[in-house]
């Protein structure tokens, strides 16, 4: 029985954890008690989602489609098919999607693949449904698209601001230090229009209509700035000053439905924060204005003087262990590794042996408009690792739109509901069976170790992308993750000074280390606009239907609901309806509900509670009686393409 | 040579021993991870072994009780087949701390009550304990309010007290004469002065321990129900669910049972880690589930750990004190055992409080 070091992939925290072994199998986990961020501690998903390695349902061998059925094919005959397949297409109608369960290198090199072999520039990954806003808006205020705080620093910070998002249960070590500080003299802040475990230890709980986070956050930066609050002098203060003048706390009390006292006392707190750090979750971002929240967002930290301050800063919560790394190496159409933008021609065309100027020219599709263009503009996908058919909003139109393709390619664990609509099936590694690099949410390149041999013929995502390219005709060669790494480290000025070697320490390296991080001078503030969202409630839709990720989901539901473990934690998915509400529909708790929105309807177990506004209701993802997403909305906002997730009207009525 | 008597030997004559069982069974030893922490592991030779560590975060559990083993494999069909998975090739746990002693001896127990688990108790048959006094605690022990250690008078084959150059060694059974004989030099009677040492170092590990838990007090508002309702309320707010202070716990046995197919007519039944912090753990079949809450199931886990009943029947509290549960805990600081004894204690209900203590 032997121990193997490495990352855990159950969510952006990266906590360090050990593989137990026997022979060629991983039997269980043991936390890393030196690792100097999770410090011994895992969560359920931690604990128990390691049981997937050895599903049964594990794919063994490529499949190809023939006659309408899948037959078993050798890797020579699948990759074949598979660049056959897409080079028949012309650039512009080949769509690849990356995962964010993918390692660094393996998306450097899916991202070298789309761009300098198949020389398309819509590539994207799962990431674009949770967290677009934050590389959209953080790197045009901050120029790089991450953290500027760490996950210990919450210890330290005296005033927490979480915005949207339950991090106890979808990002725990955030969610445990939140907990502790919250008990050790900070102040937590929860924003949520929901009750959580998370907001019964804050100190005060704001419960704003959802879709209208710009609103008070602009209300309280234009408070700050006009009751002389405002901490720092930054350049555009005035000009941000006469933007917000619509916004005041009166209005966004009668916007939002946040009390007028309320938003005063937080402007209290954080203008007299010695240390602030802000997170925010996918409630933030999953709006008609999410990159305006952000923006919005932003202006606080700046305004309040917590921007290039060591121990505060802010935190976007990723749901996932490599939404960060996706971000790093330009894994976004438009972005090149660094968060360079095409636009930004001094910058590209350092890219250009990795990025030819022509695929340049024109930014490519985002996730949720690849998936709108499917069977149109693009003919073929390769999609790697994203059961795009759980993830996607409003599933029922996206399975429409996967049909529609000429030719799906899909590399995944298992053949997943996606996979069934492949031309051509990839089995992958897991993560227990590849070396290579993750960064989680607060910048921390940490290394992805093997502990077994790949499960049955399965390969690598690297493998496969070098095997794949050379079949394309590409001289691509790279002998281990490590060169691919050290090819990363030299392209993407924040990964300068990185070694491979750097990495064996616990908890890895965060970047950067060889520059600093953005100081308050270097900030760009901008105004945020109020987008309202696409679907207000009315007489047919009286209610606003808010989803979310239940405690043991990493994203979709793939991955977990093949955990023995944490498969039974999740029996059902469950609907939260306000108490008032309930009595008058005639609902008690226990009884089937069935919820319907524009895109359809499905039906829950329901559970009457106080903890959710009335008018408002609460659904969680995924489980085996039907996708909670194939009723949420996939209107895509306007700047970053996130599909407004997190609100959609709806119908409740007794099932 | 009987059980009970303590010799001292030479490092090197009784490491010469060690790696002379190799022959005959895994040796499994605390070595130098890749962290720099201790990992416990089969090694090939002693020169991997460490001799300066702290105790291993999780606990020697998984080379008895292993995250997953297979029970057995079957073949479905007219004439179904069976065929059992028992692991019984000889291992020896060496260099283990006594908490840990403590933990398998609970087991010993626990497996070969009512119903006999044979998977367990031919694995542990076939396994050699041989256990060091403890000598480095870390500043989440508390074994000592706990009987867990630092040191032990019974349960183990061999335990050693490392001298330096020598150890100090107690013997505890037949397997531990057996293993002791081969010794072909440097093995002597333990003097007066040997014991003395010994006591002076264990007095010193006890000096060195910082939390305490004051479990008397607890048992008694637990056992009748005198812990205020709004404690496991707040508790069950604090708690993450992640099953963490179970999987590292040295007592703790829990397991589930299912099966995997592997075709349509073959499969596995294996059984798991399981934690009572879990909802899935006592959810029943038609859905109901008695400790659907969180605060449930933490009032659960202490019930068990301090109830008056399972003292009696366990004959100790469900702690050895190895402090695993501070560490794992995400709840930083407030539902490890020792805050939650402190807690216990102090709200209680009023006219308990006024009782002392």
């Amino acid at each position: 029985m032997s121990k193997v070091l490495t990352t855990c992939p159950f969510c952006g925290c990266g906590c360090g954890v050990f593989l137990v072994t026997e022979g060629d199998r991983v039997l269980g986990v043991a936390p890393q008690r030196r690792h100097p961020v999770s410090r011994g501690t895992l969560c359920v998903k931690g604990w128990n989602g390691h049981q997937i390695i050895h599903h049964p349902d594990r794919l063994r061998k490529p499949l190809i489609r023939k006659n309408g059925k899948f037959q078993e094919a050798s890797w020579e005959a699948a990759l074949s098919a598979v660049a056959k397949g897409l080079a028949s297409f012309a650039p512009e109608h080949i769509g690849v999607v990356g995962s964010t369960k993918c390692t660094n290198e393996e998306l450097y090199l899916l991202m070298r693949l789309a761009r300098g072999v198949l020389r398309t520039d819509n590539i994207d990954t799962s990431a674009r449904f949770h967290q677009a806003p934050t590389l959209h808006t953080l790197t045009a205020q901050l120029w790089l698209a991450a953290s500027t705080a760490t996950l210990t620093d919450i210890e330290k910070a005296d005033v927490l601001l979480v915005v949207g998002s339950n991090a106890k249960d979808q990002n725990a070590k955030a969610g445990s230090y939140l907990i502790w500080a919250a008990h050790h003299g900070g102040q937590l802040v929860v924003v949520d229009p929901r009750e959580t475990d998370l907001s019964h230890f804050a100190t005060l709980h704001l419960r704003p209509k959802p879709g209208t986070d710009v609103v008070w956050i602009n209300a309280l930066c234009n408070w700050l700035i006009r009751s002389n609050r405002q901490v720092a002098e930054v350049r555009g203060v005035n000009a941000l000053a006469k933007a917000l003048e619509p916004f005041s706390l009166e209005s966004a009390e009668q916007l939002c439905g946040v009390p007028r006292e309320q938003l005063e006392k937080l402007g209290e707190l954080v203008s007299r924060a010695q240390r602030l750090v802000l997170l925010y979750g996918n409630g933030l971002t999953q709006q008609a204005s999410g990159s305006e929240a952000v923006k919005a967002l932003t202006n606080l930290l700046v305004l309040t003087g917590n921007l290039g301050k060591g121990g505060s800063g802010i935190i976007p919560l990723h749901p996932t262990n490599n939404t960060q790394g996706a971000f790093d190496v330009g894994f976004a159409p438009g972005f090149l590794p660094g968060f360079a933008r095409f636009e930004d021609r001094e910058a590209a065309s350092r890219f250009d042996r990795l990025v030819p100027a022509n695929v340049r020219q024109k930014m490519g599709l985002t996730l949720g408009e690849m998936l709108h263009a499917a069977g149109e503009q693009i003919r073929a996908m390769y999609v790697v690792g994203e059961n795009l058919l759980w993830s996607a909003p409003n599933s029922t139109a996206a399975k429409a739109s996967l049909q529609r393709l000429d030719f799906l390619v899909v590399q995944d664990l298992f053949v997943t509901e996606t996979a069934e609509l492949a031309n051509v099936v990839l089995p992958a590694c897991s993560y227990a069976e590849k070396d290579g690099t993750f960064t989680n949410l607060e910048r921390r390149v940490q290394r992805v170790r093997a502990a077994i041999p790949p499960v049955g013929t399965a390969k690598a995502d690297w493998q496969i992308f070098l095997a794949l390219a050379k079949k394309l005709g590409s001289s691509m060669a790279y002998k281990s993750p490590q060169e691919i790494f050290a090819e990363i480290a030299a392209v993407n000025p924040w990964y300068k000074g990185i070694s491979y070697q750097d990495l064996e320490q616990p908890g890895g390296v965060q970047w950067p280390v060889a520059q600093a991080l953005p100081s308050a001078g270097e900030a760009k503030l901008l105004a945020a606009r109020y987008l309202p969202p696409s679907e207000q409630p009315d007489q047919n839709y009286p209610f606003t239907l808010i989803i979310g990720r239940g405690r043991v989901h990493r994203v979709s539901g793939t991955m977990v609901s093949r955990s023995f473990t944490l498969a039974k934690e999740y029996p059902e998915g469950v609907l939260e309806i306000n108490t008032d509400d309930a009595k008058e529909l005639g609902l008690r708790s226990g009884w089937k509900a069935r919820v319907t929105t524009p895109r359809g309807s499905i039906e829950r177990i329901v559970q009457v509670t106080r903890g959710v506004p009335r008018k408002v209701i609460f659904a969680s993802l995924h489980h085996k009686d039907g996708l909670t997403n194939s009723v949420a909305n996939d209107r895509l906002e306007q700047q970053s393409k996130i599909p407004e997730m997190k609100v959609c009207v709806a119908k409740v009525e007794v099932a | 040579m009987k059980v009970g008597q303590k010799y001292t030997i030479d490092k090197q004559a009784f490491l010469a021993v060690l790696d002379s069982l190799r022959r005959d069974a895994k040796l499994i030893g605390p070595t130098s991870g890749p962290d720099g922490d201790v990992v416990f592991r089969e090694i090939a030779s002693v020169k991997e072994l460490t001799f300066d560590y702290v105790n291993e975060f999780d606990p020697v559990k998984r080379f008895l009780i292993p995250h997953r083993q297979d029970l057995f494999r079957f073949e479905l069909g007219k004439r179904p087949t069976f065929e059992p998975l028992v692991d019984t090739s000889p291992q020896i746990l060496f260099g283990i701390r006594s908490c840990d002693v403590k933990g398998i001896l609970h087991w010993d127990k626990f497996f070969s009550g009512a119903y006999l688990d044979n998977y367990y108790l031919e694995k542990r048959a076939n396994t050699t304990i041989i256990s060091v006094a403890c000598n480095q605690p870390l500043d989440t022990c508390f074994c000592i309010c706990c009987d867990g250690g630092p040191w032990l008078e019974s349960g183990f084959d061999l335990q050693l007290t490392d001298f330096g150059d020598r150890y100090l060694v107690d013997v505890g059974s037949a397997k531990g004469i057996a293993i002791l004989k081969k010794a072909k030099k440097g093995l002597q009677e333990a003097t007066r002065q040997d014991l003395d040492l010994r006591k002076e170092l264990m007095a010193k590990c006890d000096s060195q321990m910082v939390p305490t838990a004051y479990v008397a007090k607890a048992i008694i508002q637990i056992t009748n129900n005198r812990v205020r309702e709004e404690l496991w309320d707040e508790m069950g707010f604090e708690c993450f669910s992640c099953g963490g202070c179970t999987h590292v716990c040295p007592i703790c046995t829990c397991y589930d049972v299912a099966d995997y197919m592997e075709s349509s007519t073959c499969g596995v039944r294996f059984r798991c880690w399981d934690s009572c912090q879990y909802s899935g753990f006592t959810r029943e079949a038609s859905g109901h589930n008695p400790r659907e809450k969180t605060k449930e199931r933490i009032k659960r886990r202490f019930y068990h750990k301090l109830s008056y009943a399972y003292v009696k029947l366990d004959g100790h509290h469900g702690c050895v004190g190895c402090g695993r549960c501070i560490t794992a805990c995400e709840a930083i600081g407030l539902l490890d055992l020792p805050a939650v004894v402190k807690r216990l204690r102090r709200q209680g209900q009023p006219e308990a409080e006024q009782m002392g203590a």
